[in-house]
């Protein structure tokens, strides 16, 4: 794709995903699950915008750091999902407030 | 104007993964975004990162989200869904959707056997050009790839391992 035009339009709609994703995981925690799928649609964002770099400046760079987010998001994903599972295993419950361990105990 | 729809439909469908009370339903919409992220690959000429995503994302990643929702019980609101009567508007979305892979193949000229399949769409891409340029050009990402994907696999096997009741 040749024009600037179509490239920053394309750039915009890759925008709205990564923000629809950023916001979806980061303010509306609903649960652990839809938090993760928000963090797929950032990496697919990001990805989208790469391959749109990648076809107005015809290199291959864009095309070749595509896959490795795409390698990188689903290792990501796997890694999470096993970790919700074993943290499920033991508590019996998925309440994303209660992942709490980080936080300083409150005086 | 393919360009359009799809833009539209990918800004609808990520801000109603979020909105969507059901969890079932945000994976639905986020399977629904992977393909439109694969259709809008096939009018760049991205061909085979577009079946890549496909693979990837709709065939391991949905997947996986699929059973371990499964799994857990992950309470959700109107598990039960009944018939509200949307048959009607359902057909003609699913159509609608279904009918954007037809405007992607214009420069089809006709059965013959002096073109190849290349010919059908133009290419940005392809698999001879990522090979080259992953085994020759960006050889130790490959290496670092893969590692990270054995890390991954290794990692997935000893935390099911550990979560095991004893």
């Amino acid at each position: 794709m040749l024009q600037l035009s179509r490239r920053l339009l394309l750039g915009a709609s890759s925008n709205i995903m990564f923000w629809s994703g950023l916001v979806g995981a980061a303010v509306f925690r609903r649960n652990i699950i839809v938090m993760l799928l928000c963090t797929e649609l950032v990496m697919l964002a990001c990805n989208l915008n790469f391959l749109y770099a990648a076809a107005y400046l015809n290199d291959m760079t864009g095309v070749i750091m595509s896959i490795t987010i795409t390698t990188i998001a689903a290792c990501e994903t796997a890694i999470g999902l096993a970790l919700c599972v074993t943290y499920f295993h033991m508590r019996s419950s998925s309440d994303v407030e209660a992942l709490n361990f980080l936080k300083a105990a409150k005086e | 104007m393919l360009i359009y729809n799809i833009i539209s439909l990918s800004a609808f469908l990520s801000i109603m993964v979020s909105y969507t009370g059901n969890v079932f339903m945000s994976l639905i919409y986020a399977v629904l975004l992977f393909v439109n992220a694969t259709l809008l690959l096939l009018t760049l000429g991205f061909e085979f990162l577009a079946l890549i995503n496909i693979l990837v994302y709709v065939g391991a990643l949905a997947v996986l989200f699929l059973f371990v929702i499964m799994l857990l019980e992950v309470p959700t609101a109107e598990l039960r869904s009944y018939y509200r009567g949307y048959s009607v508007l359902a057909l003609i979305g699913f159509s609608a959707f279904s009918l954007r892979f037809f405007g992607l193949f214009n420069k089809f000229t006709g059965y013959s056997s002096n073109y190849y399949i290349t010919s059908l769409t133009h290419t940005n891409e392809s698999i001879s050009n990522i090979g080259y340029a992953f085994y020759v050009n960006y050889a130790d990402l490959l290496i670092l790839n893969s590692l990270v994907l054995t890390i991954a696999l290794l990692g997935a096997l000893v935390l099911a391992h550990t979560s095991k009741p004893q």
